[in-house]
Order: C-alpha cells, then structure tokens, then sequence
C-alpha cells in the first residue's frame, strides 16, 4: 500500500494471502485476537461482533494511527469507543424488540401492531 | 517503538488488505461459549480448580474475557458466591503459562478477577482477605501493559481536555475506574499535583454521576478517593487542604461495612502528616499501634512506612541511636526486595542520621547506595534525599557540593510543585551560600523564596523576622542570623 493511501485511510488493494500466510497468522493471534477478547471482556459482545468491530478499529487505524503516540493505547481505545457504541445500539435494538414483541400468545392478541403503536407516540 | 508494536503498525495494512471481504474465525462458536462459560462457572463456584480444563489457547481465553465480563457485570458487593468464584478462576489464570502477550491480556484479566474478589470481600470476608485483594489487583493493574497505557494517555492530557464526556467514555466502566484509582496511587510520590488534580476531577464526577457503580461502590470509589487527594496535598505541602480531605476520607469509610483497612490508612495520612508538621511527639505516641493494626491486616507496606516514619520522628527529637536501629532494621527487611519503591528513601534517610551522629564515612556509603534506588526521575524522595546529602556535605565543610546539592533539591521540589519544600530549601541554600561567603547568591534565593514564606501561616515574630530579613537584603549587608530565625519561623508555621 501506498503513502497516500494510507494517509486517505482508504483500503489498501488485496494482498496475497498465501504470500504473507505466516505474518497474517502471528498478527491474527498477537493482534486481532486479543483486542477481540478485549472487546468481550468489557462490553460483553460476542466474540463475532467483536470480530467485526477489531476490523473496522483497524480500518480506522489506516488513515488515523500515529505510530508515535502509543499505537496499542489507541487501539485499545478506539475498541472500547466502537465496542460501547455497539453495545449501545444492540441494547436500544433489543428494548425495541421487547417492546414491540410480545411474547405469550395472549399478550399479542391484546397488542397493537408496530406500526399503528408507533404513530400514537 | 518496541518489535511487537512495530509489528502492528508494519501489519495493519496488510492485514486489512488480506482479510477484506473475508468473515474471520473468532471460535469458539457462539453456543459452545455459553455453554463452556455456564460449565466453568458452575465449577468455579464449587471451587473445583484443578477440574476445569482451560488454558491460554484461543478458546480457553475467549472462555477467560466472557467470565470475567459475566462477573464483573452481576456484582452486587455481598455474594460469597462471586467470590468464589473469581477468587478461583484468579488461581487458574495466575498458574496458567502464555506464550505472547502484547497487549497485557494477562495482567487486565487478573485485575478484572482481583476487583471482583475484592469488592465481594470488602462485604464479608475480614478486612484482611479484602486486604490481599486489593493488593492483588493493585498489582495486576501496575502490570498490565494496555491499561496502564489508556490510562496514562488519559493523564497525560490537559486539563481542558478532560471533559465530562471524556470522562464518560474512559469511566463508564467501574473497572477502568478502580484501575484508575491504584495507578494513581502509585504515582503521588512523583507526581503530587497531577495525582490531586486528577483525584478531584475524579471524586466530582463519581459524586454527581455515581461513577457507574453501585451505591455501595459509589462510597467505596468517594472514600479511596478523598484518601488519595488528602495524601497528595499532604506531599504538596498543601496542609489545610490534606487535613479536610482526609477528614472527607473518614466520613466515607465510616459507611463502608469493612472499614478497618481505609480507616487505618487515613489514621497512617494524619500521622504522616503530623511528622511533616513537626509534631514529632504525636508520630511517637501512636505509631506503634498503627504498625500494629498494619501488620494484623496483612499491610505490610503500610507497615513499613511506619517504621520509616518513626526513625524520621526518632530523629527529630534528636534521638539518633534509636532512630538509626529503626532505620537499619527496615532497610534490612526492604533488601528482600530489592525494587520496593521505600528502599531508596529509608537508605538515604539513615544516611543522614549517620552523618547527624558524626558517621560520615557510613553515612556517604549508604548516599551511594540510595542513589542508585531513588533512580533518575524526579520525585519527592530524591528531592529529600539532595536536601539530606547537602546537609552532610555543608557539615563536612564541603559547602560548593553542598551548595550544589541544595540547588537539585530546590529545582526537584519545584519539577513537583512542592513550593513550600523548594521555599524552605531555598532558605537552606542561602544560609550556606552565606557560609561561602557568596551573599549575593544567598539573596537571590531568599528574595525567590520570600513569596511562598509569606502565603503561610506564621506568627508575629515571624513576621518581624521576614520585615528584618527584607531590610538586611536591601542595605546589602544580609544578617544569616534574621535568616535563621526565618527559616525557623517558616518551619514553625507548618505545625
């Protein structure tokens, strides 16, 4: 990848992975693993969603990270921002399904539909 | 930039490039983590170690992070139960052997099991056992390599920078909070004024947002932190200052159901505080029964800042040989540890009581010695220990060293902020430059210390005694006697 590219942040090209087999594999589990594991530690998400928010961290890092200033301190932090944010959101999503879900059959005969609840709000 | 970190910054771009569109294995699968974590707990609560069969594998420390994000989240302060179980799941992982560890992962897990152990033991274990607790998760979190980091870059930041939505985003999580709390503790030697300015912050946001934590943590977090900004303004010299934030401390651990330990160490702040102020009689009076509470609750740093207290007292009062047998005997004990942080500091005062009983020669060895503990950065115990060596090279005649020494005392005491010690030291300074006949020098100094001399409390004869001082540096003819007499009144007026 390229200077310019990693100062726009952009994705770099694809790389062959069989080429770097041996560095992907010690940065899986020296790098992304454990911020992963941060990740669930903290926030309680999945180790899935975990997954998915160490990538976008990283991704972040392409075009934020100052290798100067402590790179895993803010790595550290920019998972525990994006871990929060998503524990956030999913916690907002559950109340709303909790809401709007009921879950014996007797209270759905007595709900209102989604829909026609939301517009008295 | 060490090798590990180089390797992450040098991987990131190939690693985005290599995994783009790829869905990343993260085992163990969603059910069989559950299901593992449920299996673990359930033996970790009938203590059964040696029957649970994990290891610093992949799956073994997702297992690890799940249960300790379990624990942490169903503190509610009083279950044996919790106890249980994270007092075993921290001999587990304490036992387990780990290959890599960049980011600390070790030390944060040990911490997050050690503050479970902790807290639950603060409501009905004795204060010992939440004693050993504490102690282990101060520990942990001093070594853990990623949280130290967040949090010093936390400190590090101007003040204007910290706001409260900062705060919220780094302290929503009690964890970050009591780790917080034990590094700065570690720091108030080095750092007196950053560690109460951060303490204060601190102590204003978890009073108006409850800190994220229990109502029982919530006075838990007020009372540690009230302990901690008393003993930083007690090592600025901000006395008055001290005195109510250790009161504040008092009132706090009152509320706690196992008050023994706080309560001792607000007792150990105002004693410490006591010898600061030259209430040496006091110190004496009621230093052994601290020591005593200390060592039956498994504090033995607190212990052996007693005794270093007490041959501090001992001296004072002139009562050298006595103070020397304290002093001795501590170091001794400390020598087993050969990078405890009071080992320094205990060898350079007993260097200086060596040299007040006319020991020079023992007294230069242990300087040497000291110097090498104290280390090369500033902190309140090298400052002390520059103001001791001058004191022994002025009493040996050798005042260009001494007066050398004093100046490092002086600009160590003002690094730190410490402007009474700098203040006084100057004094000190500038009677020994009168001594070399440099009166010139002497006066620059007194006229730089005078500022700081006047903001204290003194009596009227102290007063007089400046007003002297001043008109002796105008008439150029300055009277190292009216000298003296202030640095005497200025000591006075810390009682």
């Amino acid at each position: 990848m390229t200077q310019a590219a990693r100062k726009s942040g952009s994705r770099p090209a694809s790389v062959s992975r069989e080429e770097y087999a041996p560095e992907l594999e010690a940065f899986y589990r020296q790098f992304f693993l454990p911020l992963v594991r941060r990740a669930v530690r903290k926030q309680g998400l999945s180790m899935e969603d975990a997954g998915d928010i160490v990538q976008d961290a990283f991704i972040i890092a392409l075009g934020k990270l100052d290798p100067s200033k402590n790179p895993k301190a803010w790595l550290y932090q920019v998972v525990d921002h994006l871990a929060r944010n998503w524990r956030r959101k999913d916690k907002r999503h559950a109340d709303l399904l909790a809401r709007w879900e009921p879950t014996t059959p007797d209270q759905r005969k007595h709900s209102n539909p989604p829909d026609e609840e939301a517009t008295h709000e | 930039m060490n090798s590990g970190t180089a390797s992450l910054v040098k991987g990131i771009p190939i690693w985005v490039a290599a995994t783009k569109d790829i869905k990343l294995p993260t085992p163990p699968p969603p059910e069989e983590l559950d299901r593992r974590v449920r299996e673990a707990r359930a033996l970790l609560r009938e203590g059964k170690a040696e029957a649970i069969d994990i290891d610093a594998g992949d799956e073994g420390l997702a297992i690890l992070s799940r249960l300790c994000f379990d624990l942490s989240n169903e503190l509610d302060e009083c279950s044996g139960i919790l106890f249980r179980e994270a007092s075993t799941a921290y001999t587990i992982v304490s036992r387990m052997s780990w290959t890599s560890d960049e980011f600390g992962e070790r030390d944060e897990i040990l911490s997050d099991l050690a503050l479970v152990a902790w807290r639950s033991a603060r409501q009905m274990h004795s204060a010992r056992v939440a004693q050993e607790w504490e102690t282990r998760h101060q520990k942990a979190v001093s070594n853990s390599i990623g949280l130290k980091a967040c949090l010093e870059h936390y400190f590090t930041l101007n003040a204007g920078d910290r706001t409260d939505e900062l705060r919220q985003s780094f302290f929503s999580d009690a964890r970050i909070l009591f780790a917080a709390l034990a590094l700065l503790r570690l720091q108030r030697n080095a750092s007196p004024h950053l560690v109460a300015e951060l303490g204060v912050e601190l102590f204003d946001w978890v009073q108006s947002s409850g800190g994220h934590s229990s109502q029982v943590g919530q006075v838990w977090l007020l009372a540690d932190l009230s302990l901690l900004v008393g003993s930083s303004c007690r090592f600025k010299g901000d006395w008055h200052a001290a005195k109510a934030w250790l009161s504040r401390a008092e009132g706090f651990f009152q509320k706690t159901a196992r008050p023994e330990a706080g309560l001792a160490r607000v007792e150990y702040a105002r004693l410490a505080l006591a010898c600061d102020t030259h209430r040496h009689e006091e110190v004496l009076r009621k230093i052994t029964d601290l020591h005593s509470k200390f060592a039956a609750l498994g504090m033995e740093e607190e212990a052996a800042i007693c005794s270093f207290v007490e041959g501090t007292s001992l001296e004072a009062l002139g009562k050298l040989n006595e103070a020397t047998e304290v002093l001795l005997t501590l170091r001794s004990s400390l020598l087993e540890q050969p990078d405890h942080w009071l080992l320094g500091h205990t060898t350079s005062k007993l260097a200086d009581v060596l040299a007040l009983s006319g020991r020079f020669d023992d007294a230069f060895k242990y300087y040497r010695q000291a110097l090498v503990w104290l280390g090369d950065k500033p902190s309140w115990a090298r400052a002390a220990f520059k103001g001791h060596l001058g004191g022994t090279l002025r009493d040996t005649g050798d005042l260009t060293s001494a007066v050398a020494a004093f100046r490092e005392a002086v600009a160590e005491y003002s690094v730190l902020g410490i402007r009474t010690r700098a203040a006084y030291m100057r004094m000190v300074l500038a009677e020994t430059l009168l001594l070399a006949d440099r009166p010139r020098e002497a006066e620059i100094e007194i006229l730089a210390a005078l500022p700081t001399i006047r903001e204290q409390r003194m009596s009227a004869e102290g007063m007089v005694a400046i007003s002297l001082l001043r008109e002796s540096i105008r008439k150029s003819c300055l009277d190292g006697e009216v000298l003296r007499q202030v640095r005497e009144h200025f000591k006075e007026g810390w009682r």
